[in-house]
């Protein structure tokens, strides 16, 4: 099946006082009708960036640069003013991360999505707010008729969250990009909406890209895993097979780093040394590498990796596995 | 009616009512006897006597005050002594051409504030965001004589297009209100393009983008609804200077408002009608401003919340 999305070499740079700062570095993936791609990474990873340049949201200063971006055929790094506006909420739609800062507060939740419907569809309010009434059912608000008119600071965050995400369905798009979607949420909270989310997928048909720092999550969601660093891709593939062979020394770095219930005295967290490079500080060489324990001395420091494949579908961008495989990065 | 707003309506009965009262006393504190102005220059003690019982200012300070309040309550504020007419009668002859001129400049400045002020924030470097700042500028240091002063010399001297006072018909209305326009509109075009600018980088407006509406959609409505808090405030403050004080420019432009009935009062030490003026422009400031709270509430739910 042909990808409804595919990333080719995008790059994001923004000016800066010692010449251009890239924060995303020649990154590149694609994405399937219906499926689910989870990018993952710390803060300042780029991983945000690449979800606005999805949109052609990215700050004004941001200069994006690539050979393609392919959305069903029409490329997002050539687009008019006119076209982003009608791809925007009605093939693309975005959940963001903060959904009391993302909904307008002065703007009851019924208009809020009965205007981002109409910004597309050509229909009467009345029949712009049936939808609304549907769609927030869809992302299991609760008594939509009466709790629409309310405004977001009526909400908690888990409802004003689902408000976001019947914004994003609204207008019916192919893909919805969830940025850290559930990052400010109560953790029970957290796990309803990655299950609305992975179910709305299913039943409507979506392509999903799930945008987050837990590592956790990503095996909630599935499909396939982009691991991101100071603005590069290190490590792509199935969720299930990088999480259970990572490769890359950064994502099993990442792996050791996180709690999980077999922690113990005996397998206690092991977090990776150092800090991740300021943004424009990231040389020619591995953008890991000076905090990677199997770094190939006089390698890595100069040249980037190219994609090895670690298995089906499965690469990852490292000198040392390169040239040794598994047991090199172990 | 929330009991919020009953508390508020109390309020301001008792800040009109305190107002009355500090007119009442300040202007018998200030120097000037009404009947002395009001007799012939070399009039005889006993004639300037007569003027005082006619006026009823002879009788103790305190029966003065009662029977003022009383009648105030009753919305009778005496006979003006310079024009030997009801008070009442002589405010309502001129307060619909104040409120007249109130109401053209506010308008004025309020569509100049919200479109130029947008239009700056949206683009800072554009010609717009320039204008702007020039005419913040312009209408902070020039006071409202001078540029009365100039309009009439230009408009009404040189080309001859506009009367240059008085007023019969709208075409007098067009000078005075370029005049209060000017100086009210700084404050709020400032105020709306630094709300706007803000309301412009938070992150509902970033939404609103990535949903695909339209830019004037979002600017006037999702980012403008935002930025008018504060602009709010400003227009509060606005419409009082505009009711008491127009002054200037109604003596500029010799326009037959309040602000010139105010003076000759002052001058004539009209005390009923210096009274009366001073207890409907402060009545009108209060409930404008209730009223601008109110709104307030109505715009943000927040407010709302926190006063329930």
């Amino acid at each position: 099946m042909a990808p409804v999305l595919s990333v080719e070499n995008v790059s994001v740079r923004f000016p800066g006082a010692r010449g251009d700062i890239t924060v995303v570095d020649d990154v590149s993936f694609t994405l399937e009708a219906g499926q689910s791609l989870v990018i993952a990474g710390e803060s300042g990873s780029g991983k945000s960036m690449i979800c606005q340049t999805l949109l052609g949201i990215a700050p004004g200063a941001a200069s994006v640069t690539g050979t393609r971006i392919d959305w069903k055929g029409r490329d997002l790094l050539r687009l008019r003013d006119h076209e982003w506006q009608a791809i925007r909420g009605a093939e693309i739609a975005m959940i963001f991360q903060d959904p009391t800062a993302a909904l307008n507060p002065l703007i009851t939740v019924e208009n809020q999505i009965v205007d981002a419907i109409r910004a597309h569809r050509n229909v009467s309010r009345a029949e712009a707010r049936a939808r609304a009434i549907e769609v927030l059912g869809l992302a299991g608000f609760p008594e939509p008729e009466h709790r629409m008119r309310s405004y977001p600071s009526e909400l908690s965050g888990g409802l004003r969250q689902r408000v976001a995400i019947a914004l994003a369905l609204s207008c019916s798009p192919s893909l919805i990009i969830a940025d850290e979607a559930t990052t400010n949420l109560d953790v029970s909270i957290q796990a309803q909406i990655v299950k609305l989310l992975r179910e709305l997928k299913d039943r409507l048909g979506l392509a999903l890209i799930f945008v987050t720092h837990d590592l956790g999550l990503a095996s909630d969601i599935g499909g396939d895993l982009l691991v991101m660093y100071a603005g590069c891709a290190v490590e792509r593939g199935p969720v299930n097979d990088v999480l259970t062979d990572p490769t890359h020394p950064y994502t099993r770095g990442l792996l050791r780093s996180a709690p999980t219930l077999k922690s113990s005295r005996a397998n206690p967290l092991r977090p990776i040394p150092g800090q991740m490079p300021k943004p424009g500080s990231v040389g020619a060489g591995s953008p890991f590498g000076s905090r990677c324990p199997v770094v190939v001395d006089g390698v890595c420091e100069v040249q980037r990796a190219g994609w090895t494949s670690a298995g089906p579908r499965h690469d990852v961008a490292c000198h040392r596995f390169a040239l040794e495989g598994r047991e090199g990065v172990r | 009616m929330s009991s919020y707003v009953l508390r508020r309506l109390l309020q301001s009965v008792i800040i009109v009512v305190l107002i009355a009262i500090a007119v009442f006393i300040v202007l018998r504190l200030s120097a000037g006897d009404p009947a002395r102005i009001r007799a012939p220059v070399f009039a005889r003690p006993d004639v300037i006597e007569q003027y005082r019982r006619d006026f009823g200012i002879d009788r103790p300070l305190l029966e003065q005050l009662g029977s003022f309040l009383w009648g105030a309550i009753r919305g009778d504020f005496g006979q003006s002594f310079r024009f030997q007419a009801p008070v009442m009668q002589l405010i309502l002859d001129a307060l619909p051409r104040t409120l007249l001129l109130a109401a053209v400049s506010l308008v004025l400045s309020l569509v100049v504030a919200v479109g130029l002020g947008s239009l700056a924030a949206m683009k800072p470097r554009s010609i717009w965001a320039w204008l702007s700042s020039a005419l913040a500028a312009l209408g902070q240091s020039a006071p409202v004589f001078w540029s009365g002063a100039i309009l009439v010399l230009v408009f009404a001297v040189g080309l001859r297009w506009l009367p240059s006072g008085g007023f019969n018909g709208p075409s007098s209305l067009i000078l005075p209100a370029i005049a209060v326009t000017l100086s009210i509109l700084p404050t709020q075009l400032r105020v709306l393009r630094a709300s706007m600018e803000a309301s412009l980088k938070e992150e509902y407006i970033r939404t609103a983008r990535a949903f695909g509406l339209r830019q004037s959609r979002i600017t006037f409505v999702y980012a403008l609804k935002n930025a008018s808090l504060p602009l709010l405030t400003v227009i509060g403050v606005d419409i009082g200077y505009l009711l008491g004080g127009v002054i200037v420019a109604e003596v500029v432009f010799a326009y037959p408002g309040i602000g010139e009935l105010a003076l000759v009062a002052l001058n004539a030490r009209d005390y009923p009608l210096i009274q009366g003026i001073t207890i409907v422009t402060a009545s009108t400031f209060v409930v404008v401003n209730l009223l601008i709270d109110l709104v307030y509430g109505r715009i943000d739910p927040r407010i709302r919340l926190e006063r329930s």
